[in-house]
């Protein structure tokens, strides 16, 4: 006997965001550097909303896989929004999905480029002058 | 000694740990911040389209 249809047909997963402390601030940062921030941002919840479970390139994966950050972050996942920007994210239940946006940050391995990243070059002389710091003390 | 300060390193001890594994890729400060964040508080759920607005709202208060 053939199954009768549903009354009630199983809707579109209904996805939602949420933001943390640290999004609007690192957006408002990440967007001096690079201007078309917003619009990457976009295509990444427009991607997301279509289908929350579906890679949004192929670095859209883990922040974090073992080691001393898996106690902290177990679920948050990293994306490339460009090149040098990240988008850190988690996703929560499955329809309604929610997504938690934490923030989006530069990576740490660049910032030489052309525009170079003032954030990350000012990071890197605080670590040259500690290590030089080190240094000068034998 | 609290249970607190037993479960929860201090942020000094939590850089330090985390700056001398990070393989994350960003920044350790920023590694941290993501870590202290992820116990909240969080906004309420916003559709795509109202994330946007409140964004773009920001980046030009900001800008």
């Amino acid at each position: 006997m053939a199954k009768k249809p549903s009354s009630n047909p199983p809707q579109n997963n209904s996805v939602t965001f949420v933001e943390g402390s640290m999004w609007i601030p690192s957006v408002v940062d990440a967007q001096k550097d690079t201007p078309n921030i917003l619009q990457k941002i976009q295509e990444f919840m427009r991607f997301k909303e279509a289908n929350p479970l579906a890679q949004y390139g192929t670095n859209d994966k883990p922040f974090v896989s073992n080691g001393i950050y898996k106690q902290y972050l177990q679920k948050a996942m990293k994306a490339h929004l460009t090149p040098d920007i990240a988008i850190v994210y988690e996703l929560s239940g499955r329809n309604p999905t929610v997504i938690k946006l934490y923030g989006v940050f530069t990576h740490a391995d660049l910032g030489t480029g052309q525009p170079p990243n003032i954030k990350i070059q000012k990071n890197m002389a605080k670590r040259l002058a500690v290590s030089e710091d080190d240094n000068t003390s034998f | 000694m609290k249970i607190t300060e037993v479960t929860q390193p201090s942020e000094q001890a939590l850089f330090e740990a985390i700056d001398a594994n990070n393989d994350t890729g960003l920044l350790t400060e920023d590694v941290v911040a993501i870590i202290k964040s992820a116990n909240g508080p969080w906004s309420k759920p916003m559709t795509g389209d109202e994330m946007m607005a409140r964004l773009e709202e920001a980046v030009k208060r900001n800008g």
